[in-house]
């Protein structure tokens, strides 16, 4: 009795199994479409699943801000060490792009001028307003540098050699009271003499001995005469500030501000003049040096 | 009664642990609950068969429904689990949680092979993407989550005074 009670428990479980066969097919027939039944568990499920969805994001997002914060405080430190590393070599080639721009532009001011040129560094600069001397250390070309020789930037005049000892070279900055150019207001035609004026905190400069009649204004361009001086003529010195027209007196005072910044200054050219040709031909006959002949 | 009860549980358990899953790191690798289910009724519950084959089935279909899969591919696969646990467990003694995880990994491949089957048969085609190392891992993963709701069902049958609970397989009761 036993026996056969288990044989159709057997039976009936068998049965029971071609159910799932019969949904299959069914299902197969027709894959969208849904019966009561399924409507009926996805409408009970649906709540459900959207409630135990709720507390399992819930819980996640909790773990995920407050648990996980510890590894994120750690990448946090790499990403800010790895944005310092990257913001300095940024810096670094932002300076050296300036850099190239400063030494294609001194290779086109090279390429213009009759003289020899000697590249040379900015190494340092005096903060004294009494003394605007900045400190240069040349490139090549020890011993053919001398006293007195101009010294350009490509944004133009920039002083001259003031002393030279091996590499190294001191350069008296247009803007030093000692500095004495003669130059020219091209707009005018008017000519005088342009020295430092020595402020605390500014490089300017002015002009003396313009006379009244040459009616200067504000933005014009000063270059130099190549008159009575060392310096080659049509150099950029600067722009014309201000002008104080003096009630008395034959000349007028002019303020000009240098073309150059002179604070980031970093790369110069020293112009070397040609020597004379030697009507003699004299071997062993040194020239003087041309800019104290004649200018260039 | 009984069984509509254990129904109900796997079916809060089909819904828990899957929003609960998808949320873990290995959601690709989920534990198979139906077959948890259909193991548990053929080998564990020691119910006459039939009755046991009908809850599995039930769980497989919730299953199918709830995961989107052809209606009837899970039941099938939870049906025939059960069957064959049944008798396994007719003529072999299996004792201890290790031998019912083991059981149950065997019964999740089984159960995989079914619906393979079953789709192939029906000209559903077979399961996309699915390796059978990914098969094994899901086997694992069922037989690791086998254990606690092993428990879980033999808690709520000698809650719900089942007589036959306390006769069924001895698998580390904790209690129950």
């Amino acid at each position: 009795m036993r026996a056969r009670r288990k044989i159709f428990d057997y039976c009936v479980a068998v049965a029971l199994l071609l159910l799932p066969l019969a949904l299959l097919r069914a299902h197969l027939r027709g894959p969208e479409e849904l019966s009561g039944l399924d409507r009926a568990v996805l409408r009970i499920s649906a709540p459900l699943q959207a409630g135990v969805s709720w507390i399992v994001e819930g819980v996640g997002s909790v773990w995920n801000r407050y648990v996980w914060l510890v590894d994120v405080e750690e990448e946090n430190e790499q990403l800010r060490e790895a944005n310092s590393r990257l913001r300095h070599q940024l810096a670094v080639a932002g300076r050296h792009v300036a850099d190239t721009a400063k030494l294609e532009r001194l290779l086109g001011l090279k390429e213009h001028q009759v003289a020899e040129v000697v590249g040379a560094r900015v190494i340092a600069s005096s903060l004294s307003a009494h003394f605007r001397v900045t400190r240069i250390r040349l490139d090549r070309g020890q011993g053919q540098v001398a006293p007195g020789m101009t010294v350009v930037s490509a944004e133009g005049l920039v002083g001259r050699i003031f002393h030279v000892y091996g590499d190294y070279a001191d350069v008296l900055l247009t803007t030093d009271p000692q500095s004495s150019i003669d130059v020219l207001v091209p707009r005018t035609g008017g000519r005088g003499v342009l020295t430092g004026l020595g402020e605390d905190g500014a490089y300017a400069c002015t002009i003396e001995y313009l006379e009244k009649k040459s009616a200067v204004i504000a933005g014009d361009t000063v270059v130099t005469s190549g008159l009575g001086s060392a310096f080659p003529a049509g150099l950029l010195v600067g722009h014309v500030a201000s002008v104080k027209d003096k009630s008395y007196g034959l000349y007028q005072k002019v303020v000009v501000t240098p073309s150059i910044d002179f604070a980031a200054l970093t790369r110069v050219l020293v112009l070397v003049p040609p020597p004379p040709a030697d009507p003699d031909g004299g071997a062993g006959k040194g020239s003087p040096p041309a800019h104290e002949v004649r200018p260039l | 009664m009984t069984i509509l009860a254990q129904v109900l549980v796997f079916y809060v358990l089909l819904v828990v642990v899957n929003g609960l899953w998808r949320l873990l790191p290995a959601a690709g690798i989920a534990p198979d609950l139906a077959v948890i289910a259909a193991v548990y009724f053929g080998l564990i519950s020691q119910r006459p068969v039939a009755a046991s084959t009908a809850g599995a089935i039930a769980v497989g279909y919730i299953a199918d429904v709830l995961f989107g899969a052809p209606r009837g591919s899970f039941a099938l696969a939870a049906g025939v689990v059960c069957v064959v646990c049944h008798l396994v467990g007719q003529r072999i003694l299996i004792g201890g949680w290790l031998s019912a995880a083991l059981v149950t990994a065997g019964a999740a491949v089984l159960a995989d092979m079914v619906v393979i089957l079953a789709r192939t048969g029906t000209a559903a085609g077979s399961l996309p993407g699915e390796s059978f190392g990914a098969l094994c891992l899901g086997a694992l993963m069922t037989a690791a989550l086998a254990v606690p709701v092993f428990r879980l069902g033999r808690f709520v049958d000698g809650r719900i005074s089942h007589p036959e609970a306390s006769a069924g397989i001895d698998i580390g009761d904790a209690g129950c």
